[in-house]
């Protein structure tokens, strides 16, 4: 993939030891899916308990959608450690998609 | 005539050459893939957006969405990602009984989502939403479905990847990209589902 | 050792002579593939210039009878359906498919089935599309194919009307799945092209060596891979609409007429570019080469061409400005309009400032070239008058917009393609076109063309609107009309005279050599037609203009790479296999570095796999479009059977020898 690199570490996955690696990559994993479900369970919980006015509800929500987002695309799909041009094209892409579709929203709505 | 130019464009390159591995290829080709996949959600979802209020003479979001089922999907979807990644990391390792232990569930967990989503929607014609009473019903149906249709198509290919290396009785490092795939693509659903649950159900029942 | 030393250009021939039906239905060959795409773009290009012939008869001469008004609107609807997405994109990609892989040194594109996938999904798309004729009425509410025309019956005010006059409007359902399957042809080659460009880049050709023309594919799959879904949403919710009774486009239903075209213009617009991103590669190909001049202004051409595409998401709504968005979004838009004029000025000063004080040969493809730029620009001075929203107000709708996007489409883009044909045509089939021949088609062309379009914009002027099957004798639009139809007949016989090159050339052309016009990128660099694995060494690229680097600098012939100065021996023995085994959408292989010692170079095997999905694409296309629900079941199984087949079908490959080291 990378052009002309300097020092060329050989692409894929090469855990040194298997058990070690196991062992951290299943941490992770483990991490992440609780961090998960405890801001499904916080999202779920503001609305169910109707905990906070509904005016501030939105922004709320919003922000705990992105940090899962976050969380996904960083660790599980491992944007934060693989090749840079994949987050390139993604969160290029996934920006453009979302400012425009946000954009002909609001222009539907106007009318 | 063409001269050296400025900035050093002559010359013979440096450092190594790498020459893409087709895994290398079929990795981005994924990730193109789903940045596309995106926008087509994206659509839906502006879509959804712009004609959700079109209630008419169906029921509305409000009174029809249970989020108490709509969760516990949620959390199936979450648990068969955790899963999903166990079994990457399994088949990174080449380890044939590890793919099985981990992947298998994850197929399992997909099912039940699809199956759940099933579930709910009849649940919603039977209270009278469909595709033609109102807009809100169809692109409510249209956009969810489309992701359960997204989740079909993973449970699919997972399957397919369990009788490939099932009758192979291993897993090669030749075939991890296989693996990687499939799971970016499992993550990327569980991504839309996020947007889906907080925009259509979470935001649904606010108003 | 000695190969390795050898130069690369050399005389090699086919090394394997295929021919047949069989052999082009199996090939991934991308080279084989493009000339697909090429001829079969043509194909379509003579039965959309048919359309137009005959709505030109109709509108020659005022209350003509030549077809009816039914007929008239499938005409206009499938003459443009047919220009931009079957003839003029598919032969860019078709350029793009023959040449990217030969401009940066790669042996095939990155997914060499998927490659041949996308060609089949992109006839699928048109025979549907076009099969409309045949089985119940083609599409006939124009190429943007607005609602609430296009979902037929409506409820206004209670009462249920058709508002698609057409005969039950079955060519909208045509239209909605034909197109469906083209587009999910053409995101393939998105994807496709991307990966190629990004990871496939022979050594030494970085980023800003990239000939333009790479540039430009890349950038346009990046337009593709965003906007076509845009477009896909759009059709799937026609498609649920006019099949399954929803109401995303009825009023009646809460749903909203301006969602289809929001969606259709966010792609549209963007496709626009899709279509003229191409042809601005191929000129900046041409004029270099014609000019003796490596380009000018390289850097801003590639700023030029991202920030075109960057802004090309951004003005969408600029076809829209008469539905009433409000003077606050309309000025916006205008304004993000009007900045695209910009860059695209700073290419057009470009070429001309490569051209002068270049050694400039006037070819027949540097004419088209600069016909091209006279025509491109008088497109680019009406788009900015139509993108000004008081002024848009008058023209919208009128021939004033045909005269724009015939100047930008055919002036453009059309013109930019013959320069390409005239320019790549004797290393697509080693023959050379006759010069005498092709100035005769060019400068018929570019009169007919004038002499068709110019007098449209008087007619948008006078009130002329578009779209209508006739006009009455007293409204004065006699003279005009009569004066673009007389143009057509010149067209036409441009066309003619460009056929008859092509025979001519094929049957009995003049042999080409490697590099007839003394050019400057890789392509030419290898013998014509181009062997089946293209380069026998893969070539150190040290410079941008590689193979004019070499002839600057060295003796005039690329130099074959040497993996990290090792010895060529220890790199060919254990290379490559290992990597490219097991992999069912294996590119060649990396092997054959120096010029494979030995075993030769691997290549894919031919399939017919991704001609059998397409099939069972088409069956369910069928089955969708007759509502046969079994016929559509089946079709979509068995394309799911052949994806998965796809997917982990095991392709050994084969290896080729090249034919230096055969011997
Ligand atoms: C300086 C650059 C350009 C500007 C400012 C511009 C502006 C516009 C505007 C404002 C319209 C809408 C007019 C109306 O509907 O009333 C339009 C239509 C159109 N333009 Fe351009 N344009 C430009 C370049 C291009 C290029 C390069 C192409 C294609 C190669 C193109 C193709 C089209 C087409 C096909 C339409 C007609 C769409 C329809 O059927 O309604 N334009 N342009
Ligand atoms: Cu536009």
């Amino acid at each position: 993939m990378g052009h002309m690199e300097p020092a060329h570490t050989p692409p894929g996955p090469a855990p040194a030891t298997p058990s070690a690696g196991e062992a951290s990559a299943g941490r992770t994993h483990v991490t992440v899916a609780i961090l998960l479900a405890c801001l499904t369970i916080v999202a779920f919980g503001i609305v169910w308990l109707r905990a906070i006015p509904t005016g501030d509800m939105l922004p709320v929500l919003l922000v705990l959608a992105l940090a899962q987002i976050v969380l996904q695309t960083l660790y599980y799909m491992r944007l934060r450690v693989d090749n840079r041009k994949f987050a390139i094209f993604f969160g290029g892409g996934v920006t453009l998609a979302v400012v425009i579709s946000v954009f002909a929203h609001l222009l539907l709505l106007a009318r | 005539m063409i001269e050296p130019s400025h900035s050093g464009e002559f010359g013979a390159p440096r450092g190594t050459y790498h020459e893409a591995t087709p895994a290398e290829n079929n990795k981005l080709g994924i990730w193109l893939w789903l940045a596309s996949d995106c926008a087509l959600f994206a659509s839906l979802i502006a879509t959804y957006l712009s004609l959700h209020g079109q209630t008419l003479a169906g029921p509305g979001p409000k009174q029809l969405f249970d989020l108490r089922i709509t969760v516990t999907a949620t959390f199936v979807l979450l648990c068969s990602s955790m899963t999903m990644g166990m079994g990457l990391e399994a088949a990174q390792r080449c380890d044939y009984r590890g793919v099985l232990r981990w992947l298998i569930p994850t197929a399992v967990l997909g099912l039940a989502f699809v199956g759940m989503q099933v579930f709910e929607f009849t649940h919603y014609v039977l209270q009278g939403l469909t595709l033609q009473v109102s807009d809100f019903g169809a692109s409510f149906f249209t956009l969810v479905g489309f992701h359960g249709l997204h989740v079909s198509f993973g449970v699919a290919w997972i399957t397919s990847l369990l009788i490939y290396v099932f009758r192979k009785k291993r897993v090669d490092q030749a075939d991890a990209w296989r693996f990687e795939a499939v799971s970016l693509y499992w993550y990327f659903v569980d991504v839309v589902w996020v947007v889906i649950f907080t925009v259509v159900y979470l935001m649904g029942k606010v108003g | 050792m000695a190969a390795v030393t050898e130069r690369l250009v050399g005389t090699a021939p086919r090394t394997r002579s295929e021919s047949g039906v069989w052999s082009w239905i199996t090939t991934v060959d991308h080279k084989r593939i493009g000339i697909l795409y090429l001829v079969t773009s043509l194909c379509f290009f003579f039965i959309g210039g048919l359309e137009a012939f005959l709505m030109r008869l109709q509108l020659a001469t005022p209350d003509a009878h030549v077809v009816s008004e039914v007929v008239f609107n499938e005409l206009f609807t499938m003459h443009g359906l047919t220009m931009i997405f079957l003839a003029i994109m598919p032969m860019s990609i078709g350029f793009i498919n023959y040449m990217v892989p030969l401009q940066i040194g790669a042996r095939d594109v990155a997914f060499p089935r998927l490659n041949a996938l996308s060609y089949w999904l992109f006839l699928a798309g048109g025979l549907v599309l076009n099969s409309g004729w045949l089985l119940g009425g083609a599409a006939n509410a124009g190429w943007y194919n607005y609602a609430p025309i296009n979902i037929g019956q409506h409820v206004i005010n209670g009462v249920s009307t058709n508002l698609n006059p057409g005969p039950d409007s079955m060519g909208i359902t045509f239209y909605a799945i034909g197109l469906q399957l083209a587009g999910i042809g053409t995101l393939m080659s998105g994807v496709n092209f991307i990966v190629t460009i990004v990871n496939m880049r022979a050594p030494g050709m970085t980023p800003m060596r990239l000939p333009l023309f790479v540039w430009t594919t890349l950038i346009t799959s990046v337009l593709i891979i965003f906007a076509f879904p845009a477009f896909t949403a759009d059709l799937f919710l026609l498609t649920l609409d006019r099949l399954f009774g929803t109401g995303f486009f009825n009023v009646a239903q809460g749903g909203d007429v301006l969602l289809w075209q929001q969606l259709f213009w966010i792609f549209g617009h963007p496709e626009v570019y899709i279509l003229i991103m191409p042809a601005f590669g191929i000129i900046s190909e041409v004029i270099p080469t014609y000019s003796r001049k490596t380009i000018f202004g390289y850097s801003s051409m590639v700023f030029a061409i991202v920030a075109i595409a960057f802004l090309a998401f951004m003005v969408w709504s600029h076809h829209m400005f008469t539905v009433g968005m409000g003077p606050l979004v309309n000025s916006v838009f205008a304004a993000t309009s009007m900045v695209i004029a910009v860059p695209t000025g700073v290419k057009i000063f470009n070429w001309i400032a490569t051209m002068i004080g270049g050694r400039i040969r006037m070819t027949t493809s540097m004419l088209f070239a600069v016909g091209f730029l006279v025509c491109f620009v008088i497109g680019g001075m009406s788009g900015v008058m139509l993108a000004v929203p008081p002024a848009d107000y008058q023209f919208n709708d009128s021939y004033f917009l045909v005269a724009h996007i015939h100047y930008v489409l055919i002036g453009g883009a059309l013109f930019a393609l013959f320069a390409g044909i005239y320019y790549w045509f004797p290393k697509i089939s080693g023959r050379m076109l006759d010069e005498h021949l092709g100035k005769w088609s060019f400068w018929l062309i570019f009169i007919g063309f004038n002499v068709t379009f110019f007098p449209m914009h008087f007619l948008g002027v006078e009130g002329m609107p578009r779209r209508v099957a006739s006009y009455p004798a007293n409204l004065d639009l006699r003279l005009w009309n009569a004066v673009a139809t007389f143009g057509v007949f010149i067209l036409t016989a441009g066309l003619i005279v460009f056929l008859a090159n092509l025979r001519k050339s094929l049957r009995s052309g003049q042999a080409a050599g490697a590099d007839p016009w003394d050019g400057r990128g890789l392509e030419w660099s290898i013998p014509s037609p181009a062997p089946e694995y293209n380069f026998a060494a893969v070539p150190l690229v040290r410079g941008r203009d590689p193979l004019w680097v070499e002839k600057t600098y060295g003796d005039g012939h690329m130099i074959p790479y040497v993996p990290g100065g090792a010895a060529p021996e220890a790199e060919a023995g254990g290379h490559g296999h290992a990597a490219a085994e097991g992999h069912g959408e294996g590119g060649p292989g990396g092997e054959g570095h120096g010029a494979g010692h030995g075993h030769g170079i691997h290549m894919p095997n031919p399939t017919p796999l991704p001609f059998y999905l397409a099939i069972a694409l088409t069956v369910a296309a069928y089955g969708t479009i007759f509502k046969v629900p079994e016929i559509m079941v089946l079709g979509l199984l068995g394309t799911f059977f052949f994806v998965f087949r796809l997917i982990y079908d095991h392709d050994p490959g084969h290896h080729v020898l090249p034919e230096e080291d055969a011997g």
